[in-house]
């Protein structure tokens, strides 16, 4: 009996060792990362339990709660506590090891809009001229929206919530050639982007420089 | 079924009459005429205009008559084919490296066989007497000649233009050669005017034009008691053009002769 007890003093001892033992994690919000332990006994019961809302916060993406692993999406800024706990049934006695970690999401959710590849160019022959703008996402979730104005022209261009997914998004402003062959400047303004989390950029509000499209001479046909 | 057949007549006239229009066009133009195009600038002020043409070669196709860079350019078309005119307008206003954002025009212009022909043709028989008034009266009842009236030779040629468009205006020179105004005192009359040569112009619409040639016979000055010798009168037509240079395509049929055979200067009838 001594024997016996001893040896279950001596497990839960080094057990408990491992309690209190904390890990930093830094991740970009919209960042997925694995979480993985490797647990005394396969078969004792697993639990991790993550500060914040889970569906808001954060969600699982690989693995469960219950599992040895598990993969989280960070879904908004802030610092959690992540905790795993190993607990080993000894009859009517469960023995419990918590490992626990601090996870930092940061703010680094943002959208840069890139001037036009070609400042000053000519119209095209057709009714519209197409002058495209690079938006470059940097973290944040996949899926993002923005709104997007043109300022400087007499009848400004404009979107709202447009859709774009992946790390680079081209803006194709569709500006209407006059038939005048008169010169049109602008640039172009984004805001209101969010991710699908509902993250805005850190940045703000983003504009380019300005754009200058050349009119065509409005050259009469031929006629003879 | 009269009605019917005047409908169609009609119909076939209108036909005949579209296919007229058609005929040397600026876009179907005849080998060898000359056209004019036009036009109408940019409200830009700054810029340049500059007219080209591709598919052929200048000076063996075509030849630019005149300077290229305006608001109009004057085309000579020399051989059958197919072209494109071009006009480009620059604007001088910008950065180099923007290449002056032009404008193009262009018309795809078909040059055709020319067809425009201008002919000289006999209104009467070839081989005629002169005409004569018998019979003469002796006006001073001497034997002499030199008062009495014979009466005056007409031959009369008609010119004509097929081939070409007839709404245009055509011109030609024309030339009356074996008489001669030294031949027949009193009158060599061509065309209302007693010129043996010079230029016609034709108005448009008007597809002949009568060249009269009218002479007093036996009027001569060289032959004895003003006797006329045999004539060859000869219309020969030269140089004809429409309004847009197109040359005639034959020049075969632009000579056209009467042989007039003098009737004798028989002098009046004297006595003892």
């Amino acid at each position: 009996m001594k024997t016996n007890f001893t040896k279950l003093l001596s497990v839960c001892f080094f057990l408990l060792l491992g309690y209190g033992v904390m890990a930093q994690d830094i991740r970009s919000v919209g960042e997925t990362h694995a979480y993985t332990v490797t647990p005394e006994n396969g078969s004792n019961t697993f639990a991790w339990t993550v500060s914040g809302s889970q569906g808001s916060d954060w969600a699982i993406t690989a693995g469960a709660l219950d599992q040895a692993s598990v993969t989280i999406n960070w879904q908004k800024p802030g610092t959690y506590n992540l905790s795993f706990t190993e607990t080993e049934a000894h009859g009517g006695l469960n023995c419990s090891t918590r490992k626990t970690a601090t996870v930092t999401v940061n703010a680094d959710f943002d959208v840069v809009i890139a001037d036009a590849a070609i400042a000053l160019n000519c119209a095209t022959p057709a009714a519209t001229t197409d002058v495209t703008f690079v938006l470059t996402k940097t973290n944040g979730d996949n899926d993002w929206t923005f709104d997007y104005t043109t300022v400087g022209l007499g009848t400004e261009l404009t979107g709202n919530d447009v859709a774009a997914s992946g790390g680079t998004h081209n803006l194709v402003i569709s500006l209407n050639n006059v038939s005048d062959g008169s010169d049109q400047t602008f640039k172009v303004q984004i805001s209101d982007v969010k991710d699908s989390f509902g993250n805005l950029t850190v940045s703000g509000d983003e504009e380019t420089s300005n754009v200058t499209i050349y009119g065509l001479p409005n050259t009469g046909n031929i006629t003879f | 079924m009269k009605s019917l057949l005047k409908v169609l007549m009609i119909f076939a006239g209108a036909l005949l009459f579209t296919n007229v229009q058609a005929q040397n066009s600026g876009t179907s133009p005849y080998a060898g005429s000359t056209h004019t195009y036009t036009i109408t600038k940019s409200s830009i002020a700054a810029t340049t205009l500059a007219w080209t043409i591709s598919g052929g070669t200048s000076g063996t196709d075509f030849n630019f008559v005149g300077a290229t860079d305006g608001t109009s350019v004057q085309v000579q078309w020399l051989a059958t084919g197919t072209y494109t005119l071009q006009v480009a307008e620059t604007r001088t206003d910008l950065a180099p490296a923007l290449s002056g954002c032009p404008t193009t025009r262009t018309i795809s212009v078909t040059v055709t066989n020319n067809t425009f022909d201008v002919l000289a043709s006999l209104d009467t028989a070839a081989d005629a007497c002169a005409t004569v008034s018998n019979p003469v009266t002796d006006v001073s009842a001497d034997g002499n000649n030199s008062d009495d009236v014979f009466g005056t030779t007409t031959r009369t040629y008609t010119v004509s233009m097929s081939g070409g468009d007839a709404a245009k205006t055509w011109s030609f020179d024309y030339a009356v050669s074996d008489i001669a105004t030294s031949d027949n005192v009193a009158g060599v009359l061509v065309n209302g005017v007693a010129a043996l040569s010079g230029t016609i112009n034709v108005p448009a619409n008007t597809a002949s034009q009568t060249i009269t040639v009218v002479y007093n016979t036996n009027k001569n000055t060289v032959g004895t008691n003003g006797q006329d010798p045999d004539f060859a009168i000869s219309l020969t037509i030269s140089n004809a053009k429409d309004e847009l240079g197109t040359p005639d395509s034959n020049a075969g049929n632009n000579l056209a002769t009467y042989n007039v055979k003098a009737v004798p200067a028989t002098t009046g009838i004297t006595t003892d």
